[in-house]
Formats: structure tokens, sequence, C-alpha cells
């Protein structure tokens, strides 16, 4: 069951993370992506063109079978980005995890 | 929908709202998309009229970021200042005055004045933010009087990044192998960030980071000779994967927690802070103190019980050693290691971690660290 719903900063962050890993085009990292998040009924074009834009991302051509892939590789902007938002998450799941199980007895370090 | 229908009504919502050359990356990208994922693909993803509509909002705003630089003095002067660094930086290169791995004499004029709107700003390049600034290469790091967080971890290159909000803005200099960064960061209600990344192999002298306001995150710098991290209000990390030696680390916080994990210093260890906890992790230093007085102390040591000569003292809290419960101040000796620690209200946890993958307890020569450096 799916309920909650991956809002843009974090898509952002979690696209960078795959990319982060190795260089790769449009389809497959929405497969990529497809393996850990619910993101049926989306593009993620205008991430990528937004995160190119910020000098996050950078592309290049390679051709396969009779036309071209465009492949998107991290930038030094971008693994900077990637680490920020990896901080950001940290701390924001602190806070949630806090306040989900206040009272749970649960020990949120 | 069919594939060829989503594009049709793509190209169609895009047109004559952003340039060409955005309706044609947003096609080829759909089209190679398509391509790939079969027939019908274009039932996955929404109506081409609502990722059109993304595209254009995308588009507007990075257009009024980057018309906004223009207007803006302190941008001009920053390019020039660039301009001219590069140029030295070519000239530089081009006659190998300088090697590598040498730090540059200290440069005429060296401020660097960022001043930035919403989130990455660009500069210079078209596809370089403005915040984003390749630095040259430096041994210390100074920063202060700044509110914000500041990360110093290992990347690519020496690199400074930064945040900055509608009028923030923030000091960066270079002198003599020293970088400094000084101003205010923080606008009335925002906080800044501030990253900083040096090679994995950069061996630092020192570095000294004092807030007002933030986190203060030291990551996978595996060589430094002497750390001193100060936050008012906020947390500070220090951490490494990798085999470390610093020289001597100190952390204070007054509000905030304290965390250090695989860090082995050949001189001290010195981490306090008034209301929060400390974590130290994985480490092992000729003299450890650790002081709190709201919170807890826990600390994991590498080594052996009988390596640390020990001096653990509580008011209101329990100390705890090796797992067995201890009177509030305990004493004991010890052959190689110094450890103090005091909480008035929190506990203190004490355990022996043996051997460790990253730290050699027996290795601490601290001298030999110091002078690789020069």
């Amino acid at each position: 069951m799916v309920v909650f719903s991956v809002a843009s900063p974090l898509l952002d962050g979690c696209v960078l993370a795959l990319i982060d890993q190795g260089d790769t085009y449009g389809y497959a990292l929405t497969q990529g992506l497809r393996q850990w998040l619910e993101i049926s009924e989306s593009t993620l074009y205008p991430i990528l063109r937004r995160l190119q834009q910020q000098g996050a991302l950078q592309t290049y051509d390679k051709p396969f079978q009779g036309r071209n892939r465009r492949y998107y590789t991290i930038t030094p902007v971008g693994k900077v980005l990637l680490n920020a938002y990896r901080q950001e998450w940290h701390s924001y799941r602190e806070k949630v995890e806090a306040l989900l199980f206040a009272g749970k007895g649960a020990t949120i370090k | 929908m069919s594939n060829e229908e989503f594009l049709k009504r793509l190209e169609t919502a895009l047109a004559g709202r952003v340039p060409q050359e955005e309706v044609d990356d947003a096609m080829r990208y759909h089209r190679e998309y398509f391509a790939e994922a079969g027939e019908n693909a274009a039932d996955g993803i929404p109506a081409p009229e609502e990722v059109a509509a993304q595209i254009i909002r995308d588009w507007e705003d990075y257009l009024r970021k980057r018309r906004l630089r223009w207007i803006r003095p302190a941008y001009i002067i920053a390019v020039c200042v660039g301009l001219v660094l590069m140029g030295f930086a070519v000239c530089a290169e081009r006659y190998g005055r300088y090697s590598r791995s040498s730090i540059r004499e200290p440069m005429a004029t060296p401020v660097t004045v960022v001043e930035a709107m919403d989130q990455v700003v660009f500069i210079g390049a078209e596809e370089e933010p403005a915040a984003y600034i390749t630095l040259d290469p430096f041994e210390a790091i100074v920063i202060e009087g700044v509110s914000g967080n500041v990360t110093i971890t290992s990347g690519d290159g020496f690199t400074l990044f930064t945040e900055l909000d509608e009028g923030e803005s923030l000091s960066c200099s270079q002198d003599g192998g020293t970088l400094h960064i000084t101003g205010k960061l923080a606008g009335a209600n925002t906080e800044g960030d501030i990253s900083i990344t040096v090679p994995g192999w950069t061996q630092l002298s020192s570095v000294s980071v004092k807030t007002d306001i933030g986190n203060i995150y030291l990551s996978d710098i595996p060589q430094i000779g002497e750390a001193e991290l100060e936050t008012s209000m906020g947390d500070i990390s220090v951490s490494n994967s990798d085999e470390t030696g610093y020289g001597a680390l100190r952390c204070r916080s007054d509000l905030g927690n304290i965390s250090v994990s695989s860090v082995r210093a050949a001189s001290t260890l010195d981490c306090r802070c008034n209301a929060g906890s400390i974590d130290v992790m994985e480490f092992c230093a000729k003299e450890t103190v650790l002081q709190t007085d709201m919170g807890s102390i826990t600390a994991v040591a590498v080594g052996a019980r009988e390596e640390y000569e020990m001096d653990l003292s509580v008011d209101l809290g329990r100390v705890s050693v090796d797992g067995q419960q201890r009177l509030n101040h305990y004493t004991t000796g010890g052959s190689t290691y110094l450890l103090t620690a005091k909480a008035d209200a929190g506990d203190i946890t004490v355990d022996f971690a043996g051997e460790s993958a990253y730290l050699q307890p027996g290795g601490l020569h601290g001298e030999a660290h110091h002078s690789e450096l020069h």
C-alpha cells in the first residue's frame, strides 16, 4: 500500500542519487526509480531539465540501435546538492519520527 | 492516448510559450522515452498539457532568476573578479609557476562577494551557479560570523557552494593558503548554507568554524592538524569513513548535540556542550574530555579498557562502564590514554570497541601527521 506521495524536492534528491551511481538515460532512470518509489503517471523530464539548468546535471548523446540516447551525468554542483539533500533528509526524518512515534516509547536518536 | 498524439499536444501546448530549443528538448526527451517504453507509454504519464504547464513554470522561474542577476552591481563586480582570477589561473597554469600541490601566493585583491537571490543563482558561465565557486587550493579554513549550516567534506576539487536568499551576502577570500569566509549570511528569517569540498587527499593544517546558528558537519576529511568547531545553537557532527589522523579536535555547542565518529586524534579530543548530548563512536585520542550540563554522554572507545585511565562523574545521572553500573564518580587507572567525562544531569556510558577497522590505537604518532603537512 502506498500512502505517502513523494514531493518534488525529495524526488530531485532521489534522481540525483540514482545518477550519482552511474550515468543513465531517461527511460532507464524512470524504471530505476519505480523500483523504489510509486511514481506511475509521471514524467521525470521537468525535474531533469530543472537540474540541468541549475548546473547539477549535464547530458551527452550516445548512439544506440541507430538513434541517440541522451545520457545524464552528475556535475560537482550536483554532488554538493545531493549532499545537501541527504543532510536535509536526515533532519527531516528525525523530526517526523519524533512526532509520529511520540509517546510510543520508541527511542529516536 | 497514442504516443504520437501526446507529442503533438505537447508541442502545441509549449509552442510560443518557451523558446524553440526548450520545445525541441522536451520533444526529444519524450520521443526517446516512447521509443524505449513502447506503444501506449503515453498513458503512463500525465496529460501533455499538464507536463507543458510544468515546463513553462520552470522556464519562467529560471528566466526570472537569470534576469535578476544583471541588475545587481555586485554580480558584475563578482564576474570581473572571477574573470581576473580565471585569467590569473590560466596564466599560472600556462607558465607553470605553480604546481598542483603547492599553495598559491597571496592575491592582491582576494575578496569575492557573492550576493544572491533565492536558491541557486548563476554567474559567469551560463551553467555555473554563482554560489558555486571553484577555489584555489588551500590548507586552512577559517569561517566566522556566519549563520547557517556549514558542511566541509571531501569532493572532486576545492569548491564552495552556497545558497543565498535576497539581501544575504557572504565574503570569501583566499590568502596564503587560507580560505576565509566571513560576513552575514542569514537574512531576517532564513538560514543559508555553506558547503565546502576539498579533494580527499588534502591535508588541512587547521579548520576553524564559528557560527551563531546552524549545524556544522565535518566529514571524510582524513587529515587535519587542528579542528575547532563552535556553534551557539546547532549540532556538530564529525564523521569519517576511512582512517583519520587529526592532531586535535575541539567541539563546542551551547544548545545542540555533538556527535563524533571514527576520529583518531594525536593529542586531544575535547567536546563540550551545555544542553545537548555527546556521542563519540570509535574514537581514539591521547586525551579525551567530554562535558555536558544537561545531556548524556555515550562513548565507544577503540582499544581495551585497560588502556584507558578514566575519570567519569555525574551529579544526577548514572555511570556505566563496559555494561556495568558504577558509582557517581568513577576513576580507574590505565596504561595509554586519558578519558575524562562529566555530565551534570545526564548519564555517562562508556564501552570499548577493541580493534577498529578504521583506527589503529597503537598508531598515535601525531607529530608525524603535522610534519607531513609541510
